[in-house]
């Protein structure tokens, strides 16, 4: 049996878990009443009782994990069978902690072990605690699992710290503890509970006004009520900060300028003094934020601010100059202007440009004593022509606004990113863009914006026409990761409009080079008939480009695969095929060798008449209906290849045993008389 | 959303992650799980503002919801999910069919990393805070 901290305790408790677990076998061994059950349950309950009595707290907790039990910080029972099968019963009907208290009795016990028992059995899908309820059970608490708090927990990502190896009891512990603490031995401390993000702001106030009121006491006048002590604004801060830093930097942007009211408020009865409390507070706020996430809420509070004299705004340029000392965060925004002129993002690129600039020749000095709003209200200042959204201010033009729209820019920033691409002429920038482009490419299928999709191939197709070597590959393989399993699927699922369908076909046959791969995969694959159907006669419209991955499929095991590629060969046209047809002559499936046959004949190859004509004269004593269809096939292609050859096999052909065979080829040299 | 609905989900990623780890990418059976699988997904997410997916030791939670019974295919994913150390996917609206396509192959082949694509909207790892639980009692 596995206890990690064995101690006199805990070993008592083991013992009692086996009891447990072995009276409730028993109970579902025999039926209630049976002489064997005598006694069993008053034993158990006298030493339950004596263990509950002895708990500082009066009640004996229980966890429930799956295949053992958690008591206190140990887990117990893990190799015992019983106590296995009494911990998954409890399991399956989500009994995350067991609950005794002084008050349980004999009557209760049975009938908790009862009704675990019928429950067992009978799977009637009742509730265990609503059982024991109804029942009057009141010495007994069963607790769920609470799986919402788990769940809503952050998400590290797996390539980060390798998990120690008892992972398991590690989530254990956490699910069956969740409601107890964090975890970090602050056990019911209230700083340890979560905090809503709505009522941060409200916090943040109380905080706010708590500070100003400190200042003032420090400063020598009289104690203000509701003052807070230093440590105990900073540990609630460091509280806030935390959970400020879970949430999106809008939201986050949005509390921090929430903040601006408070301070106002404070600093009315504090004479204007209240500028250092804020600012620490507002560093405070953003200490965990790493510099690309104090960037990001830096740029979204210039562009959400409107025209004011905004002192938030003026303490995140403190802070920024702060966190610039050591000259760190000037290359990131550097780096972002360049990502916004690439990217053609002019709004973006004014902001970071403006930051830039408040870097390159801020002090703090300078803060305390110059105003900077001008050059930040530059930023939030509303175009005319752009409209505003405050009441009062004229609205834009739809038609304006909707060049703005999300999805508008998204299509007009491929499309420059694509103008880029192509005019790029520095290789590391042009890989550096060609990785944009190929981020793209997924969603684009995904979101079926197929013009887009079409336009991106096309200029890489060009791209990859002009481009010296050393950058073909990279378009290649670019292009050669596109999914076009998928854009199949798109074409042949009935969802989809017939608008969207002409252009996938566009798309797939513009670029039948990269496509074809995917196209012959999911020829092969498909089971539908009608699907096969739809795919061949969009394979008619494929040219030459197509014909090298047709022709590595030839020797495809499957025989309908080989007949279908010979169709299509055959409608492509392009003579280079014909020694590969003449090959399937030759296959083991009669009606692979007639497609072959017909396929010749549409592509009129002079050279494959000797073959042809093998097919016609191939005389055999019992030949079937198909053979002799086979040889007929023979003669049109034949007759369709033309040549003094041909004409000459048909004139053969005139004198087989087969009647068909003989009139059929008396019949097309008689049209070739009409002709002349 | 129904414990059956929450349940198809689940059923549907193992199978999807089974089907492209057995088929070739365009097979017809992938496909149609793959398309069924989104679907079910979208609405998800969409109904629950985000979908949340927890797997712990040998069941898995889908919104709260617990699947304990034993079920082969639903055993077949959380053994795959703990091989790549993954104990809660987080899936958001809007998920598009190329980024669940993209993470199903992750999953199955292992090959990529689909949080490196942009728009991603799925986010997968280990839950934070289990290491910190170590000394926590009942």
């Amino acid at each position: 049996m596995e206890s990690t901290a064995q101690g006199p305790d805990v070993r008592r408790i083991e013992r009692l878990a086996v009891e447990m677990a072995l009276t409730f076998n028993w109970i579902s061994l025999y039926q209630p009443g049976h002489p064997s059950l005598a006694g069993r349950v008053e034993k158990f309950h006298r030493n339950l009782a004596e263990v509950v009595n002895e708990e500082p707290s009066g009640h004996l907790l229980l966890g429930v994990a799956k295949d053992k039990i958690l008591y206190q910080n140990v887990f117990l029972g893990y190799g015992n069978s019983l106590v296995r099968s009494f911990t998954s019963e409890l399991f399956l009907q989500q009994v995350a902690t067991l609950d005794f208290s002084p008050e349980v009795t004999p009557r209760e016990l049975l009938v908790f072990f009862l009704s675990l028992q019928r429950l067992r059995v009978e799977k009637t899908g009742g509730k265990l605690d609503e059982i024991l309820k109804g029942e009057g059970v009141r010495g007994i608490g069963l607790y769920p699992y609470n799986y919402k708090e788990v769940l809503s927990r952050k998400i590290i990502h797996p390539g980060g710290d390798v998990p120690s190896s008892n992972r398991e009891d590690e989530l254990w512990r956490m699910i069956l503890t969740e409601n107890a603490s964090s975890g970090d031995g602050g056990v019911g401390l209230p700083g340890d509970l979560p905090i809503p993000p709505e009522m941060i702001p409200a916090i943040l106030r109380r905080v706010n006004a708590a500070a100003g009121k400190g200042n003032r006491q420090e400063a020598g006048s009289e104690p203000v009520p509701d003052a807070m002590s230093p440590e105990m604004i900073r540990r609630v801060l460091a509280r806030l900060g935390d959970a400020l830093h879970r949430l999106p930097v809008e939201q986050k942007s949005a509390v921090i300028q929430s903040l601006d009211s408070g301070v106002v408020d404070a600093l009315v009865g504090a004479d204007g003094d209240g500028g250092l409390a804020d600012a620490d507070i507002v560093r405070s706020l953003t200490g965990a934020d790493s510099d690309h996430e104090f960037l990001d809420l830096l740029a979204t509070l210039l562009a959400a601010e409107g025209k004011s004299e905004n002192r938030i705004r003026r303490i995140f340029e403190v802070i920024a100059t702060e966190r610039n000392r050591d000259g760190s965060l000037l290359p990131a925004v550097q780096g972002r202007v360049r990502e916004s002129v690439r990217t053609k993002n002019y709004y973006a690129q004014k902001a970071w440009e403006t930051i830039e600039r408040l870097l390159l020749r801020r002090s703090e000095a300078a803060y305390i004593g110059q105003d900077h709003s001008h050059l930040l209200e530059r930023l939030s200042i509303h175009e005319p022509s752009t409209g505003g959204t405050a009441e009062g201010r004229p609205q834009a033009d739809p038609a304006v606004t909707a060049e703005f729209e999300e999805e508008n820019l998204h299509l007009k920033g491929a499309g420059v990113l694509l103008e880029l691409l192509a005019e790029e002429k520095a290789e590391g920038e042009f890989l550096e863009l060609l990785e944009e482009v190929r981020k793209i490419i997924p969603n684009l299928i995904s979101r079926r914006e197929l013009p887009l999709l079409k336009t991106v191939l096309s200029t890489l197709t060009a791209v990859h026409r002009n481009a010296p070597d050393s950058r073909k590959p990279g378009i290649e393989g670019v292009v050669g990761e596109m999914d076009f399993a998928h854009l199949i699927d798109l074409y042949l699922s009935p969802a989809v409009s017939k608008l969207e369908k002409g252009r996938i076909e566009e798309i797939i046959v513009s670029f039948v080079g990269v496509s074809i791969g995917g196209f012959l995969d999911r020829l092969l694959m498909e089971t539908d008939p009608g699907n096969r159907k739809t795919l061949l006669s969009l394979a008619f419209r494929f040219d030459a480009e197509a014909v090298p991955a047709i022709r590595g499929k030839l020797d495809d095991p499957h025989w309908y695969f080989v007949r279908n590629l010979c169709i299509v060969l055959g409608r492509i046209g392009d003579p280079s095929v014909v020694p590969d047809l003449v090959r399937l002559l030759g296959h083991q499936d009669l009606r692979v060798r007639k497609e072959a046959v017909l396929a010749l004949g549409q592509l009129r190859a002079p050279e494959s008449i000797p073959f042809l004509g093998k097919i016609l004269f191939h005389e055999t004593l019992l030949q079937s209906d198909r053979e002799e269809s086979l040889r007929i096939d023979a003669a049109n292609a034949i007759f369709r290849c033309g040549s003094t050859r041909g004409i000459a096999l048909l004139h053969r052909g005139t004198e087989c045993n087969r009647k068909k065979v003989r009139e059929h080829c008396a019949a097309l040299l008689g049209t070739l008389g009409a002709e002349k | 959303m129904t414990r059956d609905t929450l349940f198809q989900v689940v059923s549907d990623l193992a199978l999807a992650i089974q089907g492209a780890s057995t088929y070739p990418e365009n097979h017809p059976r992938v496909q149609e799980l793959l398309v069924r699988l989104h679907h079910r997904v979208q609405s998800g997410a969409e109904l629950l503002h985000g979908l949340n997916i927890g797997f712990f030791h040998d069941h898995i939670v889908v919104d709260e919801v617990p699947f304990v019974g034993p079920n082969p295919t639903l055993t077949r994913l959380i053994e795959r999910m703990r091989e790549k150390g993954i104990e809660k996917i987080l899936i958001s609206e809007g998920i598009t069919h190329g980024e669940l396509k993209r993470f199903v192959y992750f999953l199955a082949e292992g090959t990529g990393s689909p949080s490196k694509q942009p728009r991603e909207s799925v986010v997968y790892g280990r839950i934070e805070g289990a290491e910190s639980a170590g000394n926590a009692s009942l």
